[in-house]
C-alpha cells in the first residue's frame, strides 16, 4: 500500500514537472504585420514542443530592451539588427553561439556573408533570420520612352540614363518624373559605395576608410545629379515622398524611373500598381569593372542571446527553429524578406516569391559586402551620413568633406 | 450687456471663429483621412469630406488590436493617477505656498530642480529600483508615483495658491480653525480651476503617456492604448487610415470628457468669484 | 499684520507642519529621484556604457563635449527653441485664452476646440504634420500657392525646418492656454469695474491689471516653457525616424534639428555612451537652472504676488 502510494505521488510530481514547460521569454522589435508573422512561428514552436514555451513580446522600442538587460531582468532571446552586434558583443551582453553551433553541429547552411555579419572578434554573437540587399529598380516604359531597352550597367551609364530619364513640369519647374535613385536617401550611398568598388574599412580591419574610392565615385554621381537637376527641387520630390512607402510613393505611381530598395518594395508594388512595368537589376559597377557586377551591401535581422538570458537551452532551442528551414521559410514567405539560407535560395515556394530569383542569384554571386562591424560603427555610419549629406547638398567640396571625416573618425576604431 | 457691444461682439466670434478653424483643421484631417481608402488618403487632390467613406476603417483599426481590453487598462491607470495627483499635488503645494516653515523655499528649489534633468539619464537608475523591488510587470511603477506628486503640477497650483489673500486664512485662523480645516475647507473649493487644471493635465498625460507603460509592462495583455497605436505600423509601411482612425477613437473620450470638465471649469469660476 | 507675519516664520509647529503637508513629495523624491539624480552625476564621470560597471574617467566626458561639432550644434538647436518656441507659444496661449475669458455664447465648445490639438496623440498629430508640410501633396504648400507665395521644402530645407517646429507647436499650447485661462478667472472682477469706473480702456486695462495679476503665472509658463523646450524631444524624435527611415541617430536636414535632447538620447542609447549622456544632461541641468535662477530673481521686479485683492483694499 506504501508502495502504491510512494508510486502515486512520483508520478504526479514527474508529470507536473513535464508538464510545466518552461517559459522562454523572447522580445522582438517587429511591429504590425511582422508582429503578427513573428506571433504566428511562436505558436508553431511551441505546438512542436514539449520542454519550452515561448512567450513573445512586442518591444517595439530598444530603449526597453536595453534597460531591462542592464538590470538583469530581459529577455532570454531577442531580435536586432547585425549594425549592433559589435556594440553589444563588446560589452558582454551577447552569448558566443560557437560552442552550442558546434555540438549540435547546426549553422552549415546559412549564407557566409550574413553570419559574418553577426561576428565580431571571431566570434558568432548571433543567428541570420533574414538578410536584406538592395537591388535596381527600374520602370520599362519610362526607359523605353527615353529610348532605352536595358538597364544602366556602369556609373558613366548611370548618371547619362538619370538626366535624360529626369523630366520637369514645363510650368512650374518642379521634377516630374526622377531618374536617379535619389530617393530614399537612406538606402543607397552605403550600397553604392559598396557597388561601386569601395569600402569602409582596410582589409585588415585596423582602418577606416571613410575616403574610399568607391564612396567618392558615388558622392560624386549624386552631387552632379543634384547639381544639375537642382537640389531644391530634388528635395521638394524627395521630402513629399516620405519616409515611409506609402500608396503615392514615387516608383510605385510611376514617377521615378530608377530605384535602390529591398525586397519589400516588390509586395507593396503588388498591392497599390499591380500594373506597374517593372524589372530588378544589379547595381551598376565602375566603367571598365565588370568583374565587380553585382555588389552592394548586405545587412541582416540577427537573432541573439543576452548574457543575462534564464533559459540558454530554451533561448538557443527557439533560435534553431525560428532561424531554421521551416521558421525561416515561414517568415521569408510571409512577409517577403530573403532567407539567410542557401537550402532555402533553391526552396520552389520560395522561389514563387515575386523578385526573389534576382535577389537570389546576386547573393550567391558573392559580391557583396557587410559594413564593418565594431564597436562603433553605428557612430561611424551616422558621422559619414552627416557630412555625405552636406556634400551632395553642395554645403561642402567632397575632399574637404573627406578629409574632415577621416580626422573625425580616426578614433573611432581604437 | 448694451447695443454699443454688438458690433464688438460680432469681431469677437469672428476671431474665435477664424483661430478655432486652424485650431480644428489638423484634426478634422485626422477625422477625414480615419474615412478614406488608403488610395484616396494619397490621392493629389485633397477633399476634406471622403468621396467614399469608409467606416471599415473603424472596425479594422478595432479588430486590429485588442482594442477594449487596452481601454480598460488605460482608464485604470489615468484614474489612479488622477486621483493620486490630487490628493497629493494640493497639500504640497499648500505647505509650499502658505505656511511659513524652514523648507518652505529650499523645497520649492529642489522640486524645481528635479524638472530640469532630463529623464534619459535617470531612466536606467529608475528602472532598476523598480526591478529590485520585484515590481517590474505591475502597474505600481506607473501609478504609485502619482501619489508622490509631481513637480509640474505642484509648481502650477503653488503658483496659484500664491494668489489667494492671506488675510482670508488668517480670519479663520483666528476663530480656531486647523491648518488642516483651512486647506481642505477654504482653499481647496476656491482653487477648483487650479485643481480641475491638475486633473485634466493628468488625465492627458496618463491617457497618452508611451514609454512608461511600455517599460514596464511586460505581457501584452496588459498594454494601453498609446502601445497599442505601434501596431499599425511596421518597418516599411504604415496603415494610415488604421492609424488614424485609432486616433480618433483614441482621442474622442477624452475631447467629450474635456467638454464636460470644462463646465465644471466654469463653476469653478463662479465659486472664486466670492473671494472677498 | 506684517509684524506678525514675521514672527510666526519658522516656528516648530509651522515647521512640522510644513513638513507634514509636503511628506509625500519627499518620500518620493528620497526614495525614488536622489539616487537616480546622483547617480546620474557620478556616470558622468565615468565611462559609463550601461551594460558594464562604470570606470572613473575624471572630466573626459566634458572635455569631449567641448570639442564635440555636434554638441554645439544641438545646443544652438535647442537655443533657437527655448527663444522662438516658448515666447511664441506663451504670447499666442496668452491671446488665445484672453479670447476665450470673453462671455460669448459657445464658451465651452470653442474651449475645447481650442484645447483639442493637445488632446491628440503626438505620434498621430506629428505625423499628421508631416503630412500638412509636404511640399507636394501638403495643404499649406497648397495655401501657400493659393495666396501667390512661394512654395516652400518645410521639413527638408534646413532653414526651415526648426521655424515649422514652431509653427507646430502653436498648434498644441493647449495646456498653457488652461493655465492662462485658470489665472485669468482667478483676476477678481471687482479691479476690473473699478478701472472702468475709472475710464480705463481695454490696453489699459490689461497692461495694469490683467498682466500683473496673472503675473506670478506668467512667471511659471515661462520657466515651465523653457524647461520643456530644453527637453524637446519626442516630435523631433517622430520627424527624423519618419525621414531618416533606418538611420535612428538622425538629426534631421543636415543636423538641423538635432536638439539638445535627441543628441543625449542618440549618445544614451544609440551609441550607448551613458557616461557622454549623463556629461549632457548635467551641463544642461547648469544652463537651466542658471536661466531659471536669474528669471526667478529678476522678476521681483516684474512679478506681482500682491494678491490684487489685498492691495485695493
Amino acid at each position: 500500500m506504501k508502495k502504491i502510494f510512494f508510486i502515486a505521488v512520483f508520478t504526479i510530481i514527474t508529470c507536473l514537472i513535464f508538464s510545466e514547460r518552461q517559459i522562454v521569454n523572447f522580445w522582438y522589435l517587429w511591429t504590425g504585420n511582422d508582429a503578427v508573422i513573428v506571433e504566428n512561428i511562436i505558436k508553431d514552436f511551441n505546438e512542436s514542443q514539449t520542454t519550452y514555451e515561448v512567450k513573445g513580446l512586442q518591444v517595439p522600442d530598444v530603449q526597453k530592451q536595453i534597460a531591462a538587460i542592464a538590470s538583469n531582468s530581459g529577455p532570454d532571446v531577442t531580435d536586432n539588427f547585425n549594425t549592433n552586434i559589435g556594440s553589444y558583443a563588446s560589452k558582454g551582453i551577447l552569448m558566443p553561439l560557437d560552442q552550442l553551433m558546434k555540438r549540435d553541429s547546426y549553422g552549415d547552411d546559412f549564407i557566409k556573408e550574413a553570419l559574418n555579419t553577426c561576428k565580431y572578434n571571431g566570434k558568432t554573437y548571433g543567428l541570420p533570420i533574414g538578410i536584406t540587399t538592395m537591388m535596381l529598380y527600374y520602370n520599362k516604359d519610362l526607359l523605353k520612352e527615353a529610348g532605352y531597352d536595358r538597364v544602366p550597367l556602369t556609373d558613366k551609364e548611370l548618371i547619362e540614363y538619370s538626366l535624360k530619364l529626369t523630366k520637369k513640369d514645363s510650368e512650374t519647374g518642379y521634377i516630374k518624373t526622377l531618374g536617379f535613385p535619389d530617393f530614399p536617401f537612406v538606402y543607397y550611398p552605403v550600397n553604392l559605395t559598396f557597388a561601386l568598388g569601395g569600402d569602409f574599412i582596410t582589409k585588415d580591419g585596423k582602418t577606416l576608410t571613410p575616403d574610399n574610392p568607391g564612396t567618392r565615385k558615388a558622392l560624386e554621381l549624386i552631387y552632379n545629379f543634384r547639381k544639375t537637376v537642382g537640389i531644391d527641387n530634388i528635395q521638394r520630390f524627395t521630402s513629399s515622398a516620405g519616409g515611409y512607402v506609402t500608396p503615392n510613393d514615387p516608383f510605385i505611381v510611376g514617377d521615378q524611373a530608377l530605384r535602390i530598395d529591398g525586397p519589400w518594395l516588390n509586395s507593396l508594388i503588388k498591392e497599390y500598381n499591380p500594373d506597374l512595368n517593372f524589372g530588378i537589376a544589379e547595381l551598376p559597377y565602375p566603367e571598365g569593372h565588370k568583374e565587380l557586377a553585382g555588389g552592394g551591401e548586405l545587412s541582416s535581422s540577427v537573432m541573439f542571446i543576452p548574457s543575462t538570458s534564464k533559459n540558454k537551452e530554451g533561448a538557443w532551442a527557439f533560435i534553431k527553429y525560428i532561424c531554421g528551414k521551416v521558421g525561416m521559410k515561414s517568415f521569408a514567405i510571409a512577409n517577403g524578406t530573403t532567407p539567410a539560407r542557401y537550402s532555402l535560395l533553391k526552396d520552389p515556394d520560395i522561389q514563387k516569391i515575386d523578385g526573389f530569383k534576382e535577389f537570389a542569384e546576386r547573393i550567391e554571386k558573392g559580391n557583396l559586402k557587410s559594413f564593418p562591424s565594431f564597436p562603433n560603427q553605428q557612430e561611424y555610419l551616422s558621422q559619414m551620413e552627416q557630412e555625405w549629406e552636406l556634400i551632395i547638398n553642395g554645403k561642402e567640396s567632397l575632399d574637404d568633406g573627406l578629409e574632415k571625416l577621416t580626422k573625425k573618425t580616426l578614433k573611432l576604431l581604437k | 450687456m448694451n447695443k454699443r457691444t454688438s458690433g464688438k461682439n460680432f469681431t469677437k466670434y469672428l476671431i474665435l471663429i477664424l483661430i478655432s478653424m486652424i485650431f480644428l483643421f489638423p484634426f478634422l484631417f485626422l477625422i477625414s483621412t480615419s474615412l478614406k481608402s488608403m488610395d484616396e488618403a494619397f490621392s493629389n487632390s485633397f477633399h476634406l469630406i471622403p468621396q467614399t467613406i469608409h467606416w471599415d476603417n473603424y472596425i479594422k483599426a478595432f479588430q486590429k488590436i485588442p482594442f477594449l481590453t487596452y481601454t480598460k487598462n488605460t482608464v485604470v491607470i489615468t484614474l489612479i493617477n488622477v486621483i493620486g495627483q490630487l490628493i497629493v499635488c494640493p497639500m504640497i503645494a499648500y505647505g509650499l505656498s502658505k505656511i511659513e516653515w524652514i523648507g518652505k523655499k529650499i523645497i520649492f528649489g529642489i522640486i524645481l530642480a528635479t524638472m530640469l534633468i532630463p529623464y534619459q539619464v535617470t531612466m536606467i537608475p529608475v528602472y532598476m529600483i523598480w526591478n529590485k523591488l520585484n515590481l517590474v510587470g505591475t502597474i505600481i511603477p506607473i501609478t504609485l508615483p502619482a501619489f508622490f506628486g509631481n513637480a509640474f503640477y505642484i509648481i502650477i497650483l503653488t503658483q496659484f495658491f500664491k494668489t489667494i489673500p492671506n488675510s482670508i486664512l488668517e480670519a479663520a485662523k483666528i476663530d480656531g480653525a486647523s491648518e488642516f480645516r483651512i486647506y481642505s475647507k477654504i482653499v481647496l473649493p476656491l482653487c477648483k480651476p487650479a485643481l480641475a487644471t491638475v486633473a485634466i493635465f493628468t488625465f492627458l498625460n496618463t491617457w497618452s503617456d508611451f514609454l512608461g507603460p511600455l517599460l514596464y509592462l511586460t505581457e501584452q495583455k496588459s498594454w494601453t492604448l498609446s502601445i497599442g497605436l505601434q501596431q499599425y505600423m511596421s518597418a516599411h509601411y504604415v496603415e494610415w487610415t488604421l492609424l488614424m482612425a485609432a486616433s480618433a477613437m483614441f482621442t474622442i473620450p477624452i475631447v467629450i470628457l474635456f467638454f464636460f470638465a470644462q463646465k465644471k471649469f466654469v463653476e469653478g469660476i463662479v465659486t472664486t468669484g466670492l473671494k472677498d | 499684520m506684517h509684524l506678525k507675519h514675521k514672527k510666526m516664520k519658522y516656528s516648530y509647529k509651522n515647521n512640522l507642519k510644513g513638513l507634514l503637508f509636503t511628506s509625500p513629495w519627499i518620500i518620493g523624491f528620497l526614495v525614488f529621484s536622489l539616487y537616480p539624480i546622483c547617480i546620474s552625476l557620478y556616470y558622468s564621470f565615468t565611462n559609463f556604457n550601461i551594460f558594464m560597471s562604470p570606470e572613473f574617467i575624471g572630466f573626459d566626458n566634458y572635455a569631449d563635449l567641448f570639442t564635440d561639432d555636434l554638441f554645439y550644434k544641438s545646443l544652438t538647436n535647442t537655443v533657437y527653441m527655448a527663444i522662438f518656441g516658448t515666447g511664441i507659444s506663451i504670447i499666442f496661449s496668452l491671446i488665445s485664452a484672453m479670447l476665450l475669458n470673453m462671455k460669448v455664447k459657445g464658451q465651452s465648445i470653442f474651449r475645447t476646440i481650442f484645447f483639442l490639438p493637445s488632446i491628440v496623440p503626438v505620434v498621430a498629430s506629428t505625423l499628421m504634420w508631416t503630412w500638412i508640410y509636404n511640399p507636394q501633396y501638403g495643404i499649406l504648400n497648397k495655401i501657400m500657392s493659393f495666396f501667390g507665395l512661394p512654395e516652400l521644402n518645410w521639413l527638408s530645407n534646413p532653414a526651415l525646418t526648426k521655424p515649422s517646429l514652431v509653427l507646430m507647436g502653436v498648434w498644441s499650447t493647449g495646456t498653457m492656454i488652461i493655465i492662462f485661462l485658470a489665472a485669468l478667472q482667478n483676476v477678481p472682477i471687482q479691479l476690473y469695474e473699478a478701472a472702468e469706473l475709472d475710464g480705463a480702456g481695454a490696453f489699459q486695462k490689461f497692461l495694469h491689471i490683467t498682466l500683473p495679476s496673472i503675473s506670478p503665472i506668467m512667471l511659471y509658463q515661462i520657466i515651465l516653457g523653457l524647461i520643456g523646450n530644453f527637453q524637446y524631444f519626442t516630435q523631433a524624435y517622430i520627424i527624423t525616424g519618419a525621414n531618416g527611415g533606418l538611420n535612428v541617430a538622425s538629426g534631421g536636414p543636415e543636423n538641423s534639428i538635432l536638439f539638445y535632447a535627441l543628441y543625449l538620447f542618440q549618445n544614451a542609447f544609440v551609441y550607448l555612451k551613458m557616461g557622454k549622456a549623463s556629461a549632457m544632461a548635467w551641463i544642461l541641468f547648469i544652463i537651466a537652472g542658471i536661466i531659471t535662477y536669474l528669471l526667478i530673481k529678476t522678476s521681483k521686479t516684474w512679478v506681482d504676488y500682491g494678491q490684487g485683492g489685498d492691495k485695493n483694499e
